[in-house]
């Protein structure tokens, strides 16, 4: 018997190809399948055992490839349903490693009342509220009831607010929770400060982070390079959730090891950086080997302007294709590592734009693709190795669309 | 894969079990091959779960599953280790990378990449601490020997050099003969590299293992082809001071400072 290859394992089988298997088979072992009807009693129930093993090989791709870390990732990328658990799974069970999970913006608000309606006991999801900007609700958290009295010129400051939704989306800037869902005349609210919420760990920063688990396994005086990037990423060491890239130069002649940090948007606080160096100096700093710094990546501000040709069988709008663009691109720019990136034997890291090119390619159907070309950054620009590539203005300087074939 | 998976045992097979459940009209003529037939998909999904358990163990893994071990455990497999070598060496992942820094394991890490070419791999550093894993797997070291002199370096300095010896046992060198430009070989040929037969891939590869199996704050200066098995001895090594540059002399006829014995490829640092 042949021993089945990784790739056998992972691959699935359709309804169909499963179905037609089992008629040949069937008729193979002597039954009259070419006198088998549609609606026969054998067909019918052939198919329903074909559909149900069709359901179960996408469950044991998803099992087999959560062996392995790059396989399951890749499932998870690719959006297969399920498989993103399975790597959060993978990574705590095997490496130890816990998977950033989306937190929900919350902040404190302040209503007036420029009207004479009074509004009593409001509790905790009485009211809903809505920033006109994102069009992201948000519910009242306060564990005591609250009046807002008759104005006009009544105001109450600092009840909690949450938002309905996990996630970056529901983040607001000061001043952008602006809209009442919940009838409330002539009471007015705003955000004196901002909302922050964050995304689940992106696959990539999962895997990223496994791997460099394994730096701080290490008992020897001089941990591996990667133990710095590992401690810094490291919530539960550093107290802050805002790393999400760190990039440690630790090739040096002199014990020197320096470090650079950077959050989704880039730059981090000096704060941020205090509480990360002191998770890196207790738990990788050897003694008396190297000197360490760290310190906050700078931003590198990248705008792009690109060409689009798409066949008409899209049916998305202009607009919903620059905004599909522009959310990849910022998944992309939130990706690139500290000092760009480098091709072997190269000596400065960059931003490639084939890379640009090839993020805004991966947004579409390749039936509704055609072509994609980066006007500008013209070349390929260099990254200095205290930097982090973050992105700036988007521009469409054409989208075309072609009648499909 | 290393190790033959255990055959499923006790009653996991439809096709065996299931007769003892059926109707008369699914257990006799026609109605055998009809349930037959769709019990043989459940079992070859039951088989593609058991093995495809197995598949993410070592010992058990398909060829083609090692590579994904190989990145997941943080190791790179020699390009000609066999799949049971590799297995054991996967199974020691944790053991292995718990010394990572250190110059042992990232020695054994290279002997096992250049399996089975049965190498001595050295390493020193400025210090003139040196440590060896010699060819039967023995291990020595002396340290703060003071008689490493690379290019009377200025200041204390955290560099340190690999030094790895062919196997010269069946007659040719293992893993890399050494060579020299000729006839037989061809100027910018991307598959070849200067002054070994060692391919731009495996160059790359040792220079991946160095770089990650050593300590932060270190660079690697040069990883050395000694094909002399004499030569770097560490009471008595060659360099003395000089050897930044192949040779001296300014634009007149140029001593040579290195031995000729050794191929220099770059470490980690340049």
């Amino acid at each position: 018997m042949t021993t089945p290859t990784l790739d056998d394992l992972l691959s699935t089988s359709s309804t169909t190809e499963i179905f037609d298997f089992m008629v040949d088979l069937a008729g193979q072992l002597g039954l009259p399948t070419t006198s088998w009807e549609e609606g026969d009693v054998t067909l019918t129930e052939y198919y329903t055992s074909a559909d149900l093993a069709a359901s179960r090989d996408r469950i044991l791709q998803k099992y087999i490839a959560a062996g392995f870390l790059d396989l399951i990732a890749g499932l998870a990328k690719d959006g297969v349903a399920g498989a993103y658990d399975w790597l959060v799974l993978l990574a705590d069970q095997m490496y130890g490693y816990t998977a950033a999970t989306a937190t929900f913006a919350s902040t404190f608000v302040t209503f007036e009342n420029t009207g004479g309606g009074l509004y009593q006991d409001q509790a905790a999801g009485d009211v809903t509220i809505r920033s006109s900007t994102s069009g992201k609700t948000y519910q009242i958290t306060n564990e005591t009831p609250f009046t807002i009295g008759s104005g006009p010129g009544f105001v109450i400051e600092d009840i909690p607010v949450t938002a309905d939704e996990a996630g970056s989306d529901s983040s607001a800037a000061a001043g952008e929770i602006d809209e009442l869902v919940t009838s409330l005349l002539g009471v007015t609210v705003t955000n004196p400060s901002f909302a922050v919420g964050t995304d689940a760990e992106s696959v990539d920063s999962i895997v990223q982070g496994c791997r460099e688990k394994l730096g701080t396994l290490s008992v020897i005086e001089g941990p591996p390079e990667d133990a710095y990037d590992s401690v810094a990423k490291d919530s539960s060491l550093t107290g802050t959730t805002a790393v999400s890239r760190s990039r440690t130069y630790a090739d040096s002649d002199t014990g020197e090891v320096e470090q650079y940090i950077a959050g989704p948007s880039g730059e981090l606080s000096s704060e941020v950086v205090a509480a990360v160096e002191q998770a890196v100096v207790s738990y990788a700093v050897p003694l008396a080997l190297a000197t360490y710094s760290l310190s906050s990546a700078v931003n590198l501000v990248q705008a792009v302007t690109y060409r689009l040709w798409l066949y008409d069988s899209i049916k998305l709008t202009q607009a919903e294709i620059e905004q599909l663009v522009e959310d990849g691109l910022l998944e992309f720019f939130r990706q690139r590592p500290i000092g760009g990136d480098f091709i072997a034997g190269d000596t400065t890291g960059r931003i490639y734009t084939s890379a640009i090119a090839g993020t805004i390619k991966a947004l579409f159907d390749p039936a509704d693709f055609i072509s994609v070309a980066i006007v500008s950054p013209a070349t390929d620009p260099s990254v200095v190795k205290n930097e982090v590539p973050v992105m700036g203005l988007v521009t469409a300087d054409l989208i075309s669309f072609s009648q499909a074939p | 894969m290393s190790t033959e998976i255990p055959r499923r045992q006790l009653r996991l097979y439809y096709r065996d079990e299931a007769g003892d459940f059926l109707p008369l009209w699914l257990s006799e003529g026609e109605g055998v091959a009809t349930w037959w037939t769709a019990g043989i998909v459940i079992d070859a999904q039951l088989d593609k779960a058991y093995q495809g358990t197995y598949a993410r163990h070592p010992a058990y893994a398909p060829e083609d599953a090692l590579r994904y071990i190989a990145r997941d455990r943080g190791l790179v497999r020699g390009p000609n280790e066999p799949a049971a070598v590799f297995a054991d060496r996967a199974l020691r992942w944790l053991d292995d990378h718990r010394l990572r820094g250190g110059p042992w394991a990232m020695m054994e890490q290279l002997r096992a990449y250049m399996f089975p070419a049965n190498v001595r791999i050295r390493t020193v550093d400025d210090r003139g601490n040196w440590f060896t894993i010699d060819r039967d797997g023995s291990r020595s070291y002396v340290l703060d020997s003071g008689t490493w002199n690379w290019d009377s370096p200025v200041g204390r300095k955290t560099r340190f050099w690999v030094i790895i010896y062919p196997d010269s046992s069946t007659g040719a060198y293992l893993p890399w003969q050494k060579t020299v430009w000729g006839p037989e070989r061809t100027w910018g040929d991307p598959s070849l590299t200067w002054g070994t037969t060692a391919t731009p891939a495996e160059v790359a590869a040792v220079r991946q293992i160095v770089r990650v199996w050593k300590a932060g704050g270190t660079t690697c200066k040069n990883i050395i082809i000694a094909y002399d098995d004499s030569s770097f001895d560490p009471a008595s090594p060659e360099p003395d001071g000089d050897w930044q540059l192949w040779g001296t002399g300014g634009n007149g006829p140029r001593t040579p400072n290195r031995l000729f014995s050794a191929r220099y490829w770059r470490g980690t640092g340049e």
